[in-house]
Parts: C-alpha cells; sequence; structure tokens
C-alpha cells in the first residue's frame, strides 16, 4: 500500500540558550491512507515536535531541519513557504490539546470556522456560514445555526475539543493531526471525541496522526503504534502486536508501568534514571543507560529500525521476543 | 474499624458567584453538597470523580482551608468545623497537604533546603532535630543529601513531587490530603512516586485521603473509595467490593470509559451524551439523571440517598 506520509531520518535541531537542541535525531515514521496511527511517548520525547515538523511550524531562525518528510509524494520540507500555508488546514491540519487557547475568546464559533473556509475554498460569505454549519451538525453540536452564533466561553472543554475537530475537517484534509487531544478532558468526554475521531476517520477515509502519552487511548483507538525515546521512534507496529508483544525495552517497561487490573499493593515496574537531556547528538542507543538488556554494541552504536516480521519495527540491537508479560 | 482520624458530617460548602446586575442576590456554585465520610488511622481513603465534582474542595474542607457552609468536620474526636486563625495553627501541624503541580508547590528562588527547614522553624521544631529528620526523609524519599543546596528549576517534576512528600511528612502529621499527585507525571515517574506512597505507607502508617481523577490510580493504591459526581459521594465501598461490584450507573460509566490496554475493550464501552451538568443549577432530583440511561421519574423527582446495600457498599441510586 501507498502511503500517504512517509518521514525518513528526520532531524530537527533547535537553537536554546543553552546551546543546540538535538529534539528529534532521525524519526522514521509512515502513515497509510486512513489509519489512525498513535504516537506515544513520556514528556520531551519528540512526538510534538514531530507533528509541527510536518507541518513546519517551527521557527526557522531558530530551528534546522533535515531529512524528508513526504505527503503523497510530495516533499514538504523544500515546499515554498506559499505552497505550505496552502496545505496547512486543507489537506493537513491538526488540532491541540488545550482548545481554549486554540480559539479566538472574541469571535463567534461559527466565524471562525467559516474564515477558515473562505481563505482555503475561497468560498463566498453565505456559502462559508452554511458549511460552518453542516460541519457543527456533523461533529455533535446542536442545533447548530444557534450554536454558530456563541462564543467559545459558553462552551464546554468537550464542546470547545469539538468546535476545533469541525474547523480542522472543514476541507476534508487527508491526514489530521491530533496533538494529546484528550488530555485536557475528563474521561466520559475523552471517550465521546475519541469516539467521533474514529467514526470521521472511517466516513471521510482520513488519516489520523494521534499523539498522547496514554497507552490506553492509542489501545482503543489506533491501528498502529510508534513509540518515541530521546527524539527517534523505538518501535512501530500493529497495535495488538504492539501492545502484546512490545520488541523494545522501553516500550515494554513503559507499558508495565501502568496500574493495571493486577490489583491492590502490586509493585509497579518503574524505570530507573531519567531520560537523557538532548544537548548532545546521540552516538549510542539513548536508552541504554537505563535498559537491563544493555550490551557493549548498545553503547557503541545507534540502533536502527529494523524489521521483526511482520512489518513490527524495533530499533534494538537485543530486541525481546514473546509476551510483555514474562522478563 | 479503629478509630477515626478525622471524619464529616454532612458536610457542604457553597461558593457565592458574584451577581452581575446591581442588588441582584448572589447565586451559589455547590461545590460539596452533604458528605458525610471517616477515614480511619493507617487508611487512605480515595476519592475519584472528573472535573468540578467537588473533590478537591472536599480535601481543602477536611483541612480547613475552606470555612465550612454546613455540617461539620472532626479531626482526632475534636469538633473543628467553626475553628479560626489561631486556633488551627495546632491543628495544621498535624495535617499536611500535597498538590498536583510539584512546581507550584515550591518557592523557584528558594533553595531546597531552605524550603524544608522554614516548615520545621514555622511549627517551632529545634534545629537540630529538624536537620536529622530531614536527612532521614531525604533517604526515605530516595534522594541525595545535596538535594537541599539545588533550586527547584534544577529538579524534575518527579523529584520535586519527591521532596513535596517529604516536607509532607516532616512534622509527622496525622493526617495527610495528597491532591492528584501524580496526575501531572509521566506514567513512568508515576509509577515510582505510587511505589514510593506504598512504602511510606507502611513505614509511618499514614492517614491519606487520596484525590486523584484516575481509577486506576486509586485502585492500585487505597483501601477504600469514593466516587464523587456534582458535589455529592454516588458510591462508596472497599477497594474490591467497589470493583468487584460496581452499582451506580455514573461509576459503570466512568470504569468503561477509561481506555485500556486492551483492543478488545472498547466494544462494551458505555459513551456517556453530554456533559456535567453546571453546579450552580443543580437539579432536584438524581444530580445524574439527565446523563443516565436508566433514568425514570422517580429519579428527576427525588434525589437519592447514600444506602447501605450490604457488605459496607454504599450506593446513591433509585434503580440499585
Amino acid at each position: 500500500m501507498e502511503n500517504l506520509l512517509e518521514i525518513e531520518n528526520l532531524t530537527v535541531e533547535l537553537m536554546s540558550t543553552r546551546g543546540i537542541v538535538y529534539a528529534l535525531s532521525g524519526v522514521d515514521m509512515a502513515i497509510r491512507p486512513g489509519e489512525i496511527h498513535g504516537v506515544v511517548g513520556e514528556s520531551g520525547c519528540g512526538k510534538s515536535m514531530t507533528a509541527k515538523s510536518i507541518l513546519r511550524l517551527h521557527n526557522p531562525q531558530r530551528s534546522r531541519m533535515r531529512g524528508s518528510i513526504r505527503f503523497e509524494g510530495r516533499e514538504l520540507l523544500t515546499l515554498s513557504d506559499r505552497e505550505m500555508e496552502k496545505l496547512r488546514g486543507s489537506a493537513i491540519s491538526m488540532i491541540f490539546q488545550d482548545p481554549m487557547t486554540s480559539l479566538n475568546p472574541l469571535m463567534t464559533i461559527g466565524d471562525q470556522i467559516a474564515d477558515m473556509y473562505r481563505f482555503h475554498a475561497k468560498a463566498g460569505k453565505a456559502e462559508a456560514r452554511e458549511k460552518a454549519q453542516e460541519m457543527l451538525s456533523k461533529v455533535g453540536i446542536e442545533p447548530a445555526a444557534k450554536r454558530c452564533r456563541q462564543y467559545p466561553f459558553e462552551l464546554s472543554g468537550g464542546m470547545q475539543q469539538r468546535v476545533m475537530i469541525a474547523m480542522a475537517i472543514a476541507c476534508a484534509p487527508k491526514l489530521l493531526i491530533a496533538d494529546e487531544p484528550t488530555t485536557a478532558l475528563d474521561v466520559t468526554i475523552q471517550a465521546q471525541i475519541l469516539e467521533l475521531l474514529q467514526q470521521l476517520s472511517a466516513d471521510m477515509g482520513m488519516s489520523i496522526l494521534l499523539i498522547t502519552h496514554n497507552f490506553g487511548v492509542v489501545a482503543e483507538t489506533c491501528d498502529r503504534i510508534s513509540v518515541m525515546y530521546a527524539g527517534k521512534v523505538v518501535e512501530t507496529g500493529e497495535t495488538r502486536a504492539l501492545l502484546s508483544g512490545a520488541r523494545h525495552p522501553y516500550s515494554r517497561a513503559l507499558i508495565r508501568s501502568i496500574p493495571g487490573e493486577e490489583g491492590r499493593g502490586g509493585r509497579l515496574e518503574t524505570i530507573p534514571g531519567s531520560p537523557p537531556a538532548l544537548f548532545e547528538p546521540p552516538e549510542s542507543c539513548m536508552f541504554a543507560p537505563r535498559c537491563p538488556h544493555a550490551g557493549d554494541a548498545c553503547r557503541s552504536a545507534y540502533p536502527p529500525l529494523r524489521d521483526c516480521g511482520g512489518g513490527h519495527l524495533a530499533a534494538c540491537f537485543k530486541s525481546l521476543n514473546g509476551r510483555a508479560d514474562q522478563p | 474499624m479503629s478509630e477515626a482520624v478525622i471524619q464529616a458530617a454532612g458536610l457542604v460548602k457553597n461558593f457565592p458567584i458574584s451577581s452581575k446586575k446591581l442588588g441582584e442576590k448572589p447565586k451559589l456554585l455547590h461545590a460539596v453538597g452533604g458528605v458525610s465520610l471517616s477515614v480511619a488511622k493507617g487508611e487512605i481513603f480515595g476519592v475519584v470523580g472528573e472535573s468540578g465534582c467537588g473533590k478537591s474542595t472536599l480535601g481543602r474542607c477536611l483541612l480547613r482551608l475552606e470555612t465550612i457552609t454546613e455540617g461539620s468536620v472532626s479531626f482526632q474526636g475534636q469538633d473543628i468545623t467553626h475553628l479560626s486563625g489561631r486556633d488551627l495553627k495546632p491543628l495544621r501541624r498535624n495535617m499536611q497537604m500535597i498538590f498536583q503541580n510539584p512546581y507550584a508547590s515550591f518557592n523557584p528562588k528558594q533553595k531546597i533546603g531552605a524550603a524544608l527547614r522554614e516548615v520545621a522553624k514555622v511549627h517551632r521544631l529545634p534545629a537540630q532535630q529538624a536537620e536529622e529528620k530531614i536527612a532521614t526523609l531525604l533517604r526515605e524519599v530516595n534522594l541525595s543529601q545535596d538535594t537541599l543546596n539545588r533550586i527547584p528549576s534544577e529538579m524534575s517534576g518527579g523529584q520535586l513531587q519527591r521532596l513535596a512528600i517529604a516536607r509532607a511528612l516532616l512534622l509527622d502529621p496525622a493526617f495527610i490530603v495528597a491532591d492528584e499527585p501524580v496526575s501531572a507525571l509521566d506514567v513512568s515517574v508515576q509509577a515510582q512516586i505510587l511505589n514510593l506512597l506504598m512504602d511510606l505507607r507502611e513505614k509511618f502508617s499514614l492517614t491519606m485521603l487520596f484525590i486523584s481523577h484516575e481509577m486506576a490510580v486509586v485502585r492500585h493504591l487505597c483501601d477504600r473509595i469514593a466516587v464523587m459526581y456534582l458535589g455529592t459521594v454516588v458510591e462508596q465501598a472497599e477497594t474490591e467490593e467497589l470493583f468487584g461490584h460496581l452499582l451506580h450507573p455514573y461509576t459503570q460509566a466512568l470504569m468503561s470509559a477509561i481506555p485500556t490496554l486492551d483492543p478488545d475493550h472498547k466494544k462494551n464501552r458505555i459513551v456517556l451524551q453530554g456533559d456535567i451538568p453546571s453546579a450552580i443549577d443543580l437539579p432536584s432530583g438524581c444530580p445524574f439523571a439527565d446523563r443516565c440511561a436508566r433514568c425514570s421519574e422517580e429519579c428527576r423527582a427525588s434525589r437519592p440517598a447514600l444506602r447501605d446495600v450490604g457488605r459496607g457498599h454504599l450506593v446513591a441510586c433509585h434503580k440499585v
């Protein structure tokens, strides 16, 4: 199957007051048409950085990007700013964690959606207004005609996130990037939003890149998962295969540190140490200092992503076998 | 059951909302609407619920960080409902709180050592004794002694949360309220803190009210759990009993809404419609009625009381 989006060896370096931060150091990722692809990892691992890179949202003066991002075969990193602008919000759109800060507090939600649509579809005012209503009812905000005239503060967090989604899908994008879309929401509302995203993906044949730190969210929503650590993808695979048989020691440890059904009082597995500061480019496996399986090879070279069968990729010299619940 | 450290009876907390019109009577936000509970010595009592359900306000009321509108709170047998400033100070020493955001819990310009010593100083702990105690606690929370010379921005969130725990334990409090202590942390760090709390609880036989919005965390740590919705407890039981028999429709929906690692789980998911109603204009009947699939006339007409259905399992629902 032809991939919709292919990221190859993407590196992003950011200038900070304390020197260069190697935010991404060789990310490889592929998103298929119509799939929901989850990206999981802890804070600072580069999940959001990857998402922002796809839309080229970094300040060009303070950052350097290398590698390749191909969307429908087109290289995005060399696209002109003008062409990139056309792409953002139409073919690729994005929703963020906190809907309240993403919406303009002084504009009605109907106007905000219509505005965006007029820019991309070159539509007239009346048409755009109709589109805004249509989109609001599509994401379950009823009665749409009345809701169009409301301001963001009149809506709850879940409803605001629905507005963001309505705006993002108004131009029927091929790829929706959702950066922690439910992290600020309560679980019962989270369930509603995830269900909505899945239904939209199926109806519109839209791919979703779902970024989250919550393994439970990806388990129930995504077709495939990429696990990131310290600016790299360490493992990619089908949701089921990865959750039941993670190959990379980091993914496995992360899955096991989640309090689950095992009941009360049991000890949770923890990962010793803390993630590395990203002030130096990686020369060896970034996880090696915290890894119980690390050997000499791990400390001298970076393991590439290798296929362990069935499209399950892991970047580990010692890639583990067997079920995740066994040591 | 052993003696109760803290006890609340019919606790009500309303906040006045400033009115928009001159002369209009201010409306009330009903944050906590009649909660009765008691936490026994050595027990970790969990309170779960979604945002705005009143769980944090409940915790703050028990510590008397808020004035209390109605009902009573007693601590170690003493009624503390109406105590004011100076009379509360000796109690403060025995009641501590751990907050959600460790970065906001420390003065960013103050060295960690100074932050810990300040607690001892305020409560007149002899300096020598305080130093010893701080050294012991740092070992207990697995931090090195040179941490004392650092400032908060040099520490990670997990390390700071350990310090917040150490600071709370410094005065050997009889009761601790932990308000979402692991919610701001990554899962692997969260696991470290939960393990730490379990260790400390055995060593110091802690009595704690543990507030969280995460069922899995509460289930892992707590002995008894109360589920709150819109200011009231809708279900309360011992942990095994609660998760063995989820009775209230809200608890059932809340549990099923939590994403799990099992990809098949969502097939039986109950997705609740709508949002939590406003705590300003409370519905007269069951607060959950509007979102409940089993709701009937009775539910809209009268508010169900919390009653015991056996095995110490309390539930507030007409349909159970």
